[in-house]
């Protein structure tokens, strides 16, 4: 009981640090960094960044809520 | 091109799909099987926040204001992330208070005022008349790039103009669709099932779309990019470049807040929830759908800008048009119509119950002189009620759709709707996490927040229509300059929406603070604030009323306003979940009933 409680716990955590890395990635001044009119690898820039960033969260979240799922 | 009597066959055949498909649904939970209790199908409802706006109007925003459209979806996806804190804590204290709309919610978490209730039908009806006039101006703008000149055949043909027309199709199927019957909990497994199914059917399109244009017109993502590069249009794939990062900022934060608090967001996903843990996995799967529907945004406005083609936001349709694919072109249609029509559906039933329960009802069991407080049954009444809500609601939003939003890009339109709904999350999130929040703080900040956002974004729209007289957005009331209502207080560099959300948020929060810290609230306030913000887990079947009633009462109360057939199938239901938890719990009294 108490390790579910804990387990718990530690993936509340986890989902409150994706959701803050998520929000500081995502808004200046870490857009700032990589918010350039430029191509790479020939896709813009500053929209691929934010749906790599985007990705990233979606994956991390559904790792996170697959793992503590019974 | 297809015809005029196709198109019009078509929509009505994919519209009775869907209607079946709810019935369907409807019939398999009277007989407890329930689709709507598939996780996925919850998750795919809670889509219903992508309407016309996204589907058309998304690929305008990014041709006109570059990645200003991603804000939309970003937003959702913050507040999905955070489902296992809010909505989770929402569908907890809404179930155990029996909350039936947004509006009751928000009465409930402060002593159950009628008001406040009252109060937040009215700005709810308010916000939502934009967004519906969104949906019409969309599907008489799909309707017409299909039918360029057919429109004025199936006129003809009709005996009416069109856009007229999608109006009263859509409200009529609003009304069959979420007034058929009254349940106690204001749940339809139905209209869930066939919202979901038109949340699948506009992802589908949507990609399809994109994926044509991004391969079959061009050569792959890398072309279009570095061929819109190439015509100058750089600047537009970055922040920077159009808009500032205080504006994205602003606009992340009202879609956040919207996807929470929009009468439909809410109505979706905490009144039609049927099991609390499915909030915890729509944090990604919802995401997912958002990143997934705006996937070719991007390229298809780039795709439509270098070919110069018309009006941005029908790029979905114009663009297989012109490539000589009305097959898919027909997809994309009826994606729009998906959207529009689920939209106006599930905001016509969550805004009719608020008007029902929580504007008219009240009043006319007040007047004496109509006697209804001595009449047995009062279900056909209140059904009339709502039915006369639902056409009254696509009567102003159609009345508006042909005034103020010509003028208006469909994001333009969709924003002044968010930024009027966002104005019930400070009072949400503060009843659900702030035990000192009361009812006067609640109420002038609604109040507050409310007149700003019409000062800063509804009046400047009626001004533009020619509907006020426009001197005082350019120069301020009385010539106030400090007063103009896109520049407040001398505040600018923002734009429009950012502008009216940063300043009404703000009064909004400040009102409810001092409200809440300025006036004592009363007992019931004290107790209700408490339930809210120390909603804890439920362990078995527990309710928070533990009070006395006798069936013959609670029967008789039931009965009048939701007919004796429905009554007692709320009883029957009621004694079948007894009996099954008495079998697998142990007894644990919580309320007595007495036969």
């Amino acid at each position: 009981m108490r390790g579910t409680t804990l387990g718990g716990e530690r993936r509340r955590r986890l989902q409150a640090a994706i959701f803050v890395l998520t929000l500081v990635l995502l808004n200046a001044p870490a857009l700032v960094v990589v918010d350039r009119a430029g191509l790479a690898a020939g896709l813009p820039l500053t929209p691929a960044y934010l749906f790599l960033v985007w990705l990233a969260a979606i994956a991390a979240c559904a790792l996170n809520t697959r793992r503590s799922d019974p | 091109m297809p015809t005029a009597g196709f198109l019009l066959g078509l929509s009505v055949l994919y519209l009775g799909l869907l209607f079946a498909a709810a019935t369907w649904a409807d019939r398999r939970a009277a007989a407890g099987r329930s689709v709507a209790r598939n996780a996925l199908v919850y998750k795919l409802s809670l889509a219903v926040y992508c309407s016309a706006w996204t589907f058309y109007g998304g690929v305008g925003l990014a041709s006109r204001e570059g990645l200003a459209f991603l804000p939309i979806y970003l937003g959702p996806t913050l507040t999905a992330l955070l489902f296992p804190f809010v909505l989770q804590k929402v569908l907890r204290v809404a179930k155990a208070q029996g909350t039936t709309s947004i509006a009751d919610f928000v009465a409930a978490r402060y002593g159950k005022s009628g008001l406040l209730a009252g109060l937040v039908a009215v700005i709810a009806v308010v916000a939502a008349v934009p967004y519906i006039a969104l949906q019409l101006k969309a599907l008489d703008a799909s309707v017409e790039a299909l039918l360029p000149a057919g429109g004025a055949v199936l006129a003809a043909r009709l005996g009416a103009d069109i856009p007229p027309l999608v109006a009263l199709v859509l409200a009529l199927f609003c009304v069959l669709f979420g007034t058929r019957t009254i349940d106690a909990t204001e749940r339809h497994e139905g209209l869930v099932v066939a919202v979901a199914l038109e949340s699948l059917v506009k992802l589908v399109a949507l990609l399809a779309v994109g994926a044509f244009v991004t391969w079959g017109l061009s050569g792959g993502l890398a072309d279009l990019g570095a061929r819109y590069v190439a015509a100058g249009h750089g600047p537009a794939l970055t922040i920077g470049g159009r808009m500032g990062y205080a504006d994205w900022f602003l606009l992340t934060l009202v879609s956040a807040l919207a996807f929470l608090v929009l009468p439909r967001q809410f109505h979706v996903a905490v009144i039609e929830n049927l099991r609390e843990d499915h909030a915890r996995s729509a944090s990604w799967l919802l995401p997912l759908y958002l990143l997934l529907i705006s996937l070719f945004m991007l390229p298809v406005a780039m795709a439509g800008a270098l070919g110069g083609r018309g009006d941005p936001d029908l790029f979905v349709l114009s663009l297989p048009l012109d490539a000589g694919r009305p097959a898919l072109a027909l997809l994309a249609y009826l994606g729009g119509l998906s959207a529009s029509a689920a939209m106006v559906v599930v905001e016509g039933v969550a805004l009719s119950t608020m008007v029902s329960n929580d504007l008219v009802m009240p009043v006319l069991l007040r007047l004496e002189l109509l006697g209804l407080r001595r009449r047995g049954d009062l279900s056909g009444l209140i059904l009339a009620v709502r039915r006369g809500a639902i056409l009254l609601l696509v009567g102003l939003g159609y009345a508006c759709s042909r005034t103020v939003a010509p003028r208006y890009g469909l994001a333009s339109i969709g924003f002044v709707a968010f930024a009027g709904a966002a104005q019930f999350a400070p009072p949400i999130l503060a009843g659900l996490y702030w035990r000192g929040a009361g009812k006067a703080g609640a109420v002038a900040g609604l109040l507050a927040g409310t007149a700003v956002w019409a000062y800063t974004l509804v009046f400047p729209a009626l001004a533009e229509a020619g509907l006020l007289a426009d001197g005082f957005v350019t120069r301020g009331p009385f010539g106030l300059g400090l007063l103009r209502p896109h520049a407040l207080f001398g505040l600018e560099g923002l734009g429009a929406t950012a502008h009216a959300v940063l300043w009404s948020l703000s009064a909004n929060s400040v009102c409810l603070v001092l409200g809440s810290l300025l006036v004592r609230p009363g007992s019931l306030e004290r107790v209700q604030a408490a339930l809210f913000v120390e909603a804890e887990p439920r362990q078995g079947p527990d309710r928070l009323w533990r009070g006395e009633a006798r069936v013959a009462d609670l029967r008789e109360l039931l009965t009048r306003f939701l007919g004796r057939e429905r009554a007692e199938a709320a009883f029957a239901a009621d004694a079948r979940q007894r009996a099954t938890l008495s079998r697998t719990l142990p007894p644990r009294p919580t309320a007595r009933w007495y036969g």
